[in-house]
């Protein structure tokens, strides 16, 4: 299991200091969103978290399943 | 927040081993089902994704949740590989049951990556119009 960032779009309004602030370039912007086209590359650090000015960003973790083979 | 995964279901892990070098490279999430639950649950996440299906006899089970997915979740492509007989009659009913893509044997080489590349960089663009995916 993986703990990964989790977007309220509701709160969102797109600064992308997430984006930035992300250590192992593992989010983008799609747009005026942010989104994780790398999860295998999150490390959970959380700084996209902290940095967020709009509390729109929690961590959350990824299902389960029976065979996880890659990072994620 | 939105990521793509690959969610492969099969009664062995032989198919995940084939693509464990794609998710690697692409640093996706490659995860495995043998339970028709679990693999709608990873499947209901919303971000992209691509759904794997190894059709084994009996193929009803594996097909009904080819239908199962192409109805409930018909943004998810669904990949079906054969590993038995009667490829012509198994394909052609996993097309009928919403299947985007049948491989079956003999295959003169694993198209099985290139494939889901494709079918997730496709998924990537209709979820992010803006994103252009150069990996």
């Amino acid at each position: 299991m993986q703990d990964l960032p989790r977007l309220d779009d509701t709160r969102c309004t797109g600064r992308g200091d997430c984006v930035l602030v992300c250590p192992t370039q593992c989010l983008e912007m799609a747009g005026a969103v942010p989104w994780l086209p790398r999860p295998g590359d999150c490390i959970s650090c959380t700084l996209c978290v902290l940095v967020c000015p709009d509390d729109a960003l929690t961590m959350t973790r990824t299902p389960d399943s029976e065979n996880e083979n890659a990072r994620g | 927040m939105l990521h793509p995964q690959i969610v492969v279901f099969e009664r062995d892990a032989r198919l995940a081993e084939t693509l464990a070098a794609l998710a690697e490279t692409e640093r996706w999430p490659l995860r495995g089902a043998r339970q028709v639950e679990l693999c709608l649950r990873l499947l209901r996440q919303p971000g992209p994704g691509v759904l794997v299906v190894k059709v084994a006899k009996p193929a009803e089970r594996d097909l009904a949740l080819v239908e199962q997915v192409s109805w409930q979740l018909p943004n998810v492509p669904v990949v079906v590989v054969g590993e038995v007989d009667d490829a012509a009659v198994l394909s052609g009913l996993a097309w009928d049951v919403g299947a985007s893509y049948a491989l079956f044997p003999p295959l003169s080489r694993d198209l099985l990556p290139d494939v889901v590349v494709g079918l997730m960089r496709a998924a990537i663009a209709r979820t992010f119009p803006a994103v252009r995916s150069t990996s």
